[in-house]
């Protein structure tokens, strides 16, 4: 493929003289294009034998002028130049592409060190320009200054080809981590590494009421039962004491008459003439609004809005109260107290005012601020006695979207289905009046879009979330309800989908100690695992955190001492703040029937514990020690109920290192023989192959 | 010499102990069947928790009562 010619100026009416080390002569130029620079062309002219020519690229500074270290140099030998009075293009070659960026600025200099008057160059340009985006420049002294030839142009081709640079970022995007805890709310900064407070909100929510948060629009909602909140990312805000007798609207693009920045209207707190307002909306310049200054636009109606600002804008993150479209009752308005929000078909969708717990409440679409209940229109605000989808029968507890598809109502004591939009003939279905949904956290959703919740019965799949509800931890947990007596006045139940490790983790936490009883619930094994925490991280919330960087691409925990947590395969303990606190682990093997024949026993005579890890160190992960106890009796419960109670086992012993132990010699002999693997010590982990064991025959049992 | 079976299966008191449920236990806590070392299925101590942030929300050791994400257009 041929080079191609970027930029080019191919007049030559004079000739700079380059006759000494510090006059050096240059040209700037701005790309239309981005591309990467091969070679620049040069109308270039010798004297004598000057020395060879280097020609850079450099980047310019506000006054045009080279900035910065050189962005690639190429030479050009004198022998390949022209001794004057001919003059001709020669080609200086850069041995890898500099790549430029359209719209953007630079320059290249032509330097050659060492020339006298007598071997000298001469650059060749043109004295009546021809080149528009950008001029010759020189410099005398080596450039310490630079004298602008805005009405000269060299004489030059900058060829290359398009840029393979790979791209500066695989996303526009910018996600941040938000958080409620002790009134207040904090904010992951914008480049990550450290959470900080949003000091609008201190002391403005009520943690220890019902609080919920969802995602809509660049901004976090929360409800907090009166309290209804925005944490808004995305929006300038500029204000005015006077909003002017047009006020703008949802939508509305707003102009700076002085420094032209535009905006695009989100939300106001106010439309009242000659009174003040707060105007929220979406920049679209990189020019700002200034203090002072008049803004204009035209609303909806076609009337000119103007007002004057009462200071520089702000930018997010900003933290507002939500209401309806200027606070005015002409955009419905917000209920009186909500505890529970989700976003549903680009509708913020609200729910749990214990005045009205039946009751559904969606903005309309695309317009969280407006509530304007039963307009005829698909768009509409919506709520649950305004449409023919009317009401759920049931209290409220829990809201599901998918996508936009269907919501979930979890009920106290039921679940239906909203299926599509209640504005375009969606429906509400109950499909199960018997479970309910325990609390505005305690269901997940798998990455099949399987929906798991804990109800009255216990754990519950629904499989793509509107499935009759079965019952899943019932065989292998039939006293899960009782042993956790969950009471809303007393624990939070959450239910977490970590899919790095495909798993549910259902948590019980005592909401005034942080105490707490889980299950893991292992989608690959189908299993459940018990597991307990430091009560430092009993967890009240959770997050899957799809964040651009992997360092906090988590599933995350909000932990009742504050801190914000995840798992970590690599963590042996449990950080329980200043200090961590050792994980005690256990594990029972299945009993072993030593006797298959009746009132006999068996004797274990050996045993063999493969370890994980395999060959000790190296690049893989490898287990630390464990105890293991063996216990005998003449029947499986009792064997059991030893272990449970800590009773003195037949025999016991560690294993430290990696790999396969040598072969244990026990003689145990019972009926039912029980093994129990652990370990309890600080900063140990493990992981256990195979445990193989010979057994022979010992009898009929004794007694 | 015989494979003992490893309760990859989890914990379960749905049957009486004689008769458990194959790969169960019945006294199990703080194990998952895939184990941190290398993400096999073999039976191992579950992962620790660690800070994400060094961080105390508010200062203070209150609880965390909602997290989520919002995403911005840079």
């Amino acid at each position: 493929m041929g080079v191609n010619t970027y930029e080019s100026q191919l007049t030559r009416t004079n000739g700079e003289g380059l006759t000494s080390s510090n006059i050096w002569d240059g040209q700037t130029f701005t790309p239309t294009l981005g591309y990467a620079v091969y070679q620049i062309q040069l109308s270039l002219s010798k004297v004598g034998s000057p020395p060879s020519t280097t020609v850079d690229i450099y980047a310019t500074n506000a006054s045009h002028e080279p900035t910065g270290s050189t962005m690639g140099t190429a030479t050009i030998l004198a022998s390949a130049i022209s001794t004057s009075p001919t003059y001709s293009f020669v080609v200086a070659s850069f041995s890898a592409g500099v790549v430029l960026t359209a719209g953007v600025e630079y320059c290249y200099i032509v330097k050659c060190t060492g020339a006298t008057g007598a071997n000298s160059l001469l650059v060749g340009y043109n004295a009546s320009a021809g080149y528009s985006a950008g001029n010759k420049i020189v410099t005398v002294n080596a450039g310490a200054s630079w004298t602008q030839r805005t009405a000269w142009d060299g004489t030059f081709k900058i060829q290359g080809y398009p840029s393979s640079a790979p791209p500066a970022s695989d996303s526009y995007t910018t996600k941040r981590l938000v958080c409620c805890a002790s009134d207040e709310v904090w904010l992951e900064t914008a480049g990550g590494g450290t959470m900080e407070q949003v000091a609008a909100s201190m002391g403005l929510l009520d943690t220890s009421d019902f609080l919920s948060m969802f995602e809509l629009y660049g901004k976090a909602f929360i409800v907090n039962r009166s309290i209804k909140k925005i944490l808004d990312l995305v929006n300038t805000k500029i204000t005015t004491t006077d909003a002017g007798a047009n006020p703008p609207d949802f939508g509305t693009v707003l102009t700076g008459v002085t420094s032209t920045a535009k905006m695009i209207v989100d939300y106001t707190t106010a439309l009242v003439d000659n009174a003040a307002a707060t105007i929220y909306g979406k920049r679209t310049t990189t020019t700002t609004f200034s203090s002072g200054e008049t803004v204009t636009g035209t609303d909806d109606d076609g009337n000119a809005i103007s007002f004057v600002t009462s200071a520089a804008e702000t930018a997010p993150p900003h933290f507002y109260d939500w209401t309806v479209w200027g606070g005015s009752s002409v955009y419905g308005a917000l209920a009186d107290n909500l505890t529970l929000g989700c976003a549903y078909r680009g509708r913020a969708v609200v729910s749990g005012d214990p005045l009205h717990p039946h009751q559904w409440y969606m903005s309309r679409v695309f317009n969280p601020w407006n509530f304007i209940y039963g307009a005829n229109n698909p768009l509409s605000a919506v709520a649950g006695n305004n449409t023919n989808a009317g009401e759920v029968g049931d209290i409220i507890t829990a809201l599901i979207p998918y996508g936009d598809d269907f919501l979930v109502f979890g009920g106290s004591h039921s679940i239906s289905i909203l299926d599509g939009d209640p504005c375009q003939g969606g429906s509400i279905d109950q499909i199960d009046d018997t479970a309910g949904i325990y609390g505005p956290s305690a269901w997940c959703k798998d990455n099949s879009g399987n929906l798991y919740f804990f109800g009255s019965g216990g754990l519950y799949r629904m499989d793509g979330g509107r499935s009759k509800p079965q019952n899943i931890s019932y065989g292998s947990l039939p006293e899960l309800v009782d042993e956790w007596a969950a009471a809303p006045a007393t624990h939070r139940i959450i239910l977490t989908y970590d899919p790095l490790r495909h798993g549910i983790l259902i948590t019980r936490t005592t909401l005034a100690s942080g105490a707490n009883l889980n299950y893991w619930y292992d989608l690959k094994a189908v299993g459940f695992y018990p597991e307990t925490y430091p009560n430092a991280c009993g967890i009240f919330s959770s997050h899957n955190y799809n964040s651009n960087a992997a360092a906090t691409r988590k599933t995350i925990f909000g932990c009742s001492d504050g801190y914000l947590r995840y798992s970590l395969d690599t963590a042996k303990d449990d950080d329980s703040g200043l200090t961590d606190t050792a994980i005690n682990s256990y594990c029972t093997l299945p009993l072993i029937k030593m006797n298959e024949a009746d009132d006999s026993e068996g004797r274990l005579i050996s045993l063999t514990f493969e370890l994980a890890g395999g060959a000790a160190s190296g690049t893989f992960g490898d287990t630390d020690g464990l105890t293991y106890e063996i216990h005998v009796g003449d029947d499986a419960e009792t064997v059991l109920e030893d272990i449970k109670d800590g009773a003195t086992a037949f025999s016991s012993g560690t294993l430290s290192g990696t790999g396969r132990k040598n072969r244990i010699r026990v003689k145990a002999r019972g009926r039912w023989l029980g093994i129990k693997l652990y370990n309890s010590t600080a900063a140990q982990t493990w992981a256990i192959n195979t445990v193989n064991g010979t057994i022979a025959p010992a009898g009929k049992i004794k007694g | 010499m015989a494979e003992f079976v490893l309760p990859l299966q989890g914990f379960s008191s749905g049957f009486p102990v004689d008769k458990q449920q194959t790969m169960t236990s019945g006294h199990i806590n703080n194990c998952r069947p895939i184990d941190t070392l290398e993400k096999r299925l073999r039976i191992g101590q579950r992962p620790g928790f660690e800070k994400l942030y060094t961080q105390q929300i508010a200062g203070v050791a209150g609880p965390i009562v909602a997290v989520c994400s919002v995403t911005v257009a840079s």
